[in-house]
């Protein structure tokens, strides 16, 4: 685990769930912080359903 | 004819066969052959599954040798790259028998039930991915793990927007189902993620309460907005696609006929009220047999539902359900082990008996998976003889 990632635990919600979103690279601009999170949160219902 | 001609001729072919308001030109055809046509091909399932331009090569060759009206499914049934990225293991390729398992994991014990309905995202990213993501367990998961995962999901959209551009433009294939949203039961959703066959068997004699609780907490997620979308939607069939919706269920193979008007048909019933309404038109697909729920359906009008059984008789539905368009009737069963002579036999009768007022759609009766389950030569005659058998 880097640095980075250990200030946050990414398994926790939403606190992890914020970070995914700041820090991934989406397709959507990083100002749209609820769009980000959205579309985070919707990989990780369908990784949940497979 | 044009490939956008062809296109045209094969919606409209579904669209007067589902709609049941005319007789179809000829009976339609539809494949809902799966990863057979993988191994059909030639491929092992792994290489198809892993590389999408041998994925593409798999349509087309299905496309291009057997000549179906519609394919059901473009290769994107077992996105396995995704879940891998992750570290999962929910998807286990056999390529020696050619299978796929796929290993049911219920995220949530009955003790945890509380905390899914108290909040469904944050059960579903604490712990549901800690029982299928070894790294999200044991904390190790990385913002680049994700990201891997993102990637694909990515990668797996890009795919799956281009080989239908290229079925549609090159080929002719129509559009299956229109964009209307999609309304996942909650019931369905517990049944196949969230408790299991058996968890949710005895969740709905011990604690049927908390059941109800659950799918409402679960509704919130997809079913709601689903069905608010739908009820947007704009009244009338989208003619571009050959059905306005598409439902699959799979939860009611366990269910009495108290249980589903309990648990399950609320939700079902509020989609199908919802088509009925706008005039849309749906392909319900049912796994296992339905037989016993078929009463709910009969009172809608006609041409809304096209029910698909998996093994029910076509026959009995269509003296049961005359208001139902039928979309099935090949046992996959006689495909892989018939002769072509009663291959072309079944087709010949299901295409006099239920396509000759039409409200009728040729199809397999199950998703066709496995090597054994279609033999390629009957798959041929069939498709051939559809194509010009007329009524």
């Amino acid at each position: 685990m880097s640095e980075q990632d250990k200030k946050v635990d990414l398994t926790k919600y939403p606190e992890g769930l914020k970070e995914l979103a700041a820090r991934l690279r989406l397709p959507i601009p990083e100002e749209e912080t609820e769009k980000r999170e959205a579309m985070v949160m919707g990989l990780i219902a369908s990784l949940v359903r497979q | 004819m044009t490939n956008q001609e062809l296109k045209s001729y094969r919606t409209q072919l579904i669209r007067d066969a589902s709609m049941m308001q005319k007789k179809p030109d000829r009976i339609p055809h539809v494949s809902f052959f799966v990863t057979w046509k993988i191994l059909d091909a030639g491929y092992k399932l792994s290489e198809a599954m892993n590389d999408y331009s041998i994925m593409e090569k798999v349509v087309r060759r299905h496309q291009e040798k057997y000549g179906f009206d519609a394919i059901f499914e473009y290769g994107g049934r077992n996105a396995i790259r995704i879940p891998q990225a992750m570290g999962g293991s929910t998807y286990q390729v056999n390529d020696e028998a050619g299978t796929i398992n796929y290993k049911d994991t219920a995220i949530c014990e009955a003790d945890e039930l509380d905390e899914l309905i108290a909040d469904p995202m944050k059960f579903f990213y604490e712990k549901g991915m800690a029982k299928k993501y070894p790294c999200w367990a044991d904390k190790t998961v990385t913002v680049e793990d994700v990201q891997r995962a993102i990637d694909e999901q990515s990668e797996f959209i890009k795919y799956h927007m281009n080989i239908t551009r290229i079925m549609q433009e090159e080929y002719g294939m129509p559009a299956f189902t229109a964009p209307n949203g999609f309304t996942y039961p909650g019931l369905d959703f517990l049944f196949n993620s969230i408790r299991g066959i058996k968890g949710l068997s005895i969740d709905m004699r011990k604690q049927p309460e908390k059941v109800e609780e659950a799918i409402r907490a679960l509704n919130k997620l997809y079913f709601d907005p689903g069905l608010e979308t739908l009820k947007n939607a704009q009244e009338g069939p989208d003619m571009n696609y050959c059905f306005d919706y598409d439902i699959t269920l799979l939860c009611h193979t366990i269910l009495n006929v108290k249980q589903f008007e309990r648990f399950l048909w609320p939700d079902l019933k509020a989609v199908l009220d919802t088509l009925a309404e706008k005039k849309k038109t749906v392909r319900l697909f049912m796994e296992g047999s339905s037989k016993r729920f078929w009463d709910y359906l009969k009172d809608y009008p006609k041409g809304i539902i096209t029910i698909h059984p998996e093994q029910d008789d076509v026959f009995e539905i269509r003296k049961a359900l005359p208001n139902c368009a039928i979309m099935g009737g090949m046992p996959v069963n006689l495909l892989g082990q018939g002769t072509k002579k009663q291959c072309l036999d079944r087709a010949k009768l299901l295409c006099d008996e239920l396509g000759k007022d039409g409200g009728f759609i040729l199809c397999q009766d199950k998703m066709v998976s496995f090597k054994n389950d279609a033999n390629p030569e009957n798959v041929k005659a069939v498709c051939d003889f559809v194509r010009e058998y007329r009524v």
